[in-house]
């Protein structure tokens, strides 16, 4: 984390959507889909944060809120130490832009990739002290479009997948922002092009000092791109840290869950999945900590009160009863993990040991 | 990883097969005489990117292939396991798929060959229940059954995946993601089939729901002994799960090796290229570069090799000459193959750079 004011931090953001259930009656007041629920986290600047979970777990919504596209329910968004509220609407997108995830439907089929790049640079006025031709040009070059003049011609059907997030990105950059937040950028895209974009963004934060925002379901290249990674379940924060402090020793049991659930080929033997099962209905999610129902680790505190985020290591918070430091009452709840090994095994939760496997162990059967 | 004997009878096998799409001028090759052979009980892998022709090569291979598409050459002999009486007018229970009667299909398909499509949500009909789709195979193909027995079967299968048999009564709309897939994979092993197909399965999967199907997958695979063939873009999953695996690029199958031979000693540039582009789980964070360039347009294909505008090892005969699939030379005694003037048996004089030579020593042995 960088000692001056962060990019962005969201302060205990909270949001709610309102539903009609069905089945119930009309206008029922009061059901509201909990997507993001005291969610607090800092994009430092000119760094990566990812924003790391599965489909329904809030962190599109998130990625909105701190776009400002939506307002919180409760909470705060400050953008460099400033609510987000403070200034209009549009003197907020001049700071912070989104990418977002299908280039196919982000840009108008109708319009060249000199329109798209350009209506930002007429809209907020960033170019004029060049020509708006030698301004696209130019912000075709960054995202490495090139020859710049050809790709300003063209419309969105002429290009690949990778070329029209490129063009998507260069939009983003027309506005001049400082922070970028990018709502999975590269999951519509070729495996084998992935990676230069992900490299474009990588670049974009050293050489331009770009923070940035990097929303995705896939840890792997939230661990290849990011300096921290927020891992959300459920409309929650469950772990944050450095990415290859969370990645190389996750210490939530739903983080654990997710890095043995992902594709690797290094691995010898299939992996052990623990907490199988799939996230709670967001309309009424469970009590307490919203993985506790599919948790091995289960205690019974953990179903009364929702944990908050506990220090476990240089930077790294854990959102986890496991990692308090003392707590009234350890008795597992969970039939999956009675024994006494289980609950033996997570007691030093505190500080788990560097170098072991936290999924293997403990391994309880 | 399934120990070989020497002699091994595929269940099906896949012989030169070219696909176009349209006729005449405009044809284009999305399929260029690919060769695959499935074994019973193993998981044979393809791999590539959208638009390399994996998948209408499973459209091709089961004959679902649509106009325009069209079957311009190869063969696909399914070998019919010994006794069973099949539609086969050959004595030795071969059957050429490509030129089987409509009959002849009808008897094959789902009894023997089973597919598992990418989109559960848009496999399923909306306006049937589960029960109704699941017993209408049953109902087609084993007319001696009873409507009794039809729905325990159908709740048998269902358990058989982990989902209670009141979801027979379910909407696909009234299920989840991995719910609806389950559905799907127990649909296409109904009649017990001695293959499946399975293209993108569980792409559209969160990775917690995909690890857990692709577990029970293995389970039943263990069960029932079927074959799959596994088709995806996901390199890294697949070399987690498949025996053997073929690499696709623009139509041609570019690589073909066992799972640990083929992550640990790559021989095409492009598997090279793929394989680094999957950010790993563990070790030192080291920049990744990827593929530069971008796939080809199959409507006007580079000459030569289809890779080599892409490829940092282009040679000029590249440029001029498609490489045939065949053993690379220093790997004379394994039955891997690749296509890549690189590794081209004569030119022994040809320097392989060193990223295309490692040795392995797990796999490759006969």
């Amino acid at each position: 984390m960088s000692e001056p004011a962060p990019a962005l931090e969201a302060r205990s953001v909270t949001k709610h959507f309102p539903v009609h259930q069905t089945g119930r009656p009309l206008f029922r007041r009061g059901s509201v889909v909990h997507a993001v629920d005291g969610v607090s986290l800092t994009v430092p600047s000119a760094g990566i944060l990812a924003i790391v979970g599965e489909s329904g777990c809030g962190k599109s919504t998130l990625a909105r809120l701190l776009a400002r596209v939506l307002t919180p329910t409760s909470g705060e968004v400050l953008m460099h130490g400033v609510p987000s509220t403070a200034g209009s609407r549009r003197a907020y997108a001049r700071t912070v832009q989104m990418v977002l995830q299908d280039p196919f439907a982000s840009l108008n089929p109708a319009h060249t990739v000199a329109y798209h790049v350009g209506r930002p640079l007429a809209l907020h006025g960033t170019a004029d002290h060049l020509s708006k031709d030698a301004a696209i040009e130019q912000l075709l070059d960054r995202v490495a479009l090139s020859p710049a003049t050809e790709f300003a011609a063209k419309l969105p059907h002429e290009l690949s997948g990778g070329q029209r997030q490129r063009v998507a990105i260069a939009r983003a950059l027309a506005a001049q922002p400082k922070i970028l937040i990018a709502d999975e950028p590269v999951s519509m895209l070729d495996v084998s092009i992935r990676l230069g974009v992900l490299n474009l963004l990588a670049g974009l934060r050293d050489t331009e000092r770009l923070a940035i925002a990097y929303v995705t379901h896939d840890i792997a290249s939230a661990r290849y791109l990011a300096d921290e990674v927020a891992v959300m379940y459920a409309g929650t924060l469950v772990e944050t840290g450095p990415a290859m402090s969370v990645t190389d020793s996750p210490h939530h049991p739903y983080t654990q869950l997710l890095l043995a659930a992902a594709p690797d080929p290094d691995r010898t033997e299939p992996p052990s999945l623990q907490g199988r099962g799939a996230p709670p209905s967001l309309v009424s999610p469970p009590g307490g900590c919203r993985f506790h129902p599919r948790c091995p680790f289960a205690m019974d505190v953990c179903a009364r009160q929702a944990p908050p985020a506990f220090e476990t290591g240089p930077g790294h918070r854990s959102a986890c009863w496991l990692h308090a430091p003392q707590v009234p009452d350890r008795t597992p709840t969970n039939p999956a993990a009675t024994t006494q090994d289980a609950a033996g095994q997570a007691d030093p939760a505190g500080e788990p040991e560097p170098g072991t496997d936290p999924v293997g162990r403990t391994a309880t059967q | 990883m399934t120990s070989r004997p020497t002699v091994r009878t595929p269940l099906l096998d896949v012989r030169g097969l070219s696909v176009d799409y349209g006729v005449g001028q405009d044809a284009v090759q999305a399929v260029t005489g690919a060769n695959l052979a499935l074994y019973p009980g193993e998981v044979t892998g393809l791999a590539g990117e959208s638009g390399s022709g994996k998948s209408t090569f499973a459209y091709a291979i089961t004959r679902l292939l649509r106009a325009p598409g069209v079957i311009t050459a190869g063969s696909v002999r399914l070998h019919l396991a010994a006794g069973q009486p099949g539609p086969s007018s050959q004595p030795d229970g071969v059957i050429d798929l490509l030129t089987a009667a409509d009959w002849q299909l009808r008897k094959i398909r789902w009894s023997q060959i089973a597919v598992v499509m990418q989109s559960a949500m848009n496999a399923l009909n909306p306006v049937f229940r589960i029960g109704a789709q699941l017993t209408d195979v049953l109902r087609t193909h084993r007319p001696e059954m009873s409507r009794a027995e039809r729905h325990e079967r159908a709740a048998e299968l269902l358990r058989m995946v982990g989902i209670t048999p009141d979801r027979l009564r379910a909407y696909p709309h009234e299920l989840s993601g991995g719910m609806r897939q389950r559905a799907m994979i127990t649909m296409a092993l109904a009649l017990e089939p001695r293959i499946v197909i399975m293209d993108e399965p569980t792409t559209a999967l969160d990775v917690v729901t995909q690890r857990e199907i692709l577990e029970e997958l293995a389970a039943l695979r263990r069960r029932l002994g079927f074959a799959v063939l596994f088709i995806t873009h996901d390199l890294s999953l697949l070399l987690e799960i498949a025996d053997s695996v073929s690499i696709m690029y623009a139509g041609h199958i570019v690589e073909q090796a066992s799972a640990p031979e083929l992550f640990r000693a790559p021989r095409h540039p492009y598997t090279l290229g793929l394989l680094g582009s999957f950010p790993s789980l563990h070790g030192p964070r080291v920049t990744m570069t990827g593929i530069g360039g971008t796939p080809p347009d199959l409507r006007h294909p580079p000459s030569g090799c289809p890779f080599h505008p892409r490829c940092s090892y282009a040679m000029d005969v590249c440029r001029e000459r498609t490489p045939q699939l065949r053993t690379p030379r220093r790997d004379g005694t394994s039955d891997r193959l690749v296509s890549c003037w690189l590794h081209d048996p004569v030119a022994t004089s040809l320097s392989l750079p060193p990223a295309l030579a490692t040795e392995h020593s797990m796999g490759g042995s006969r």
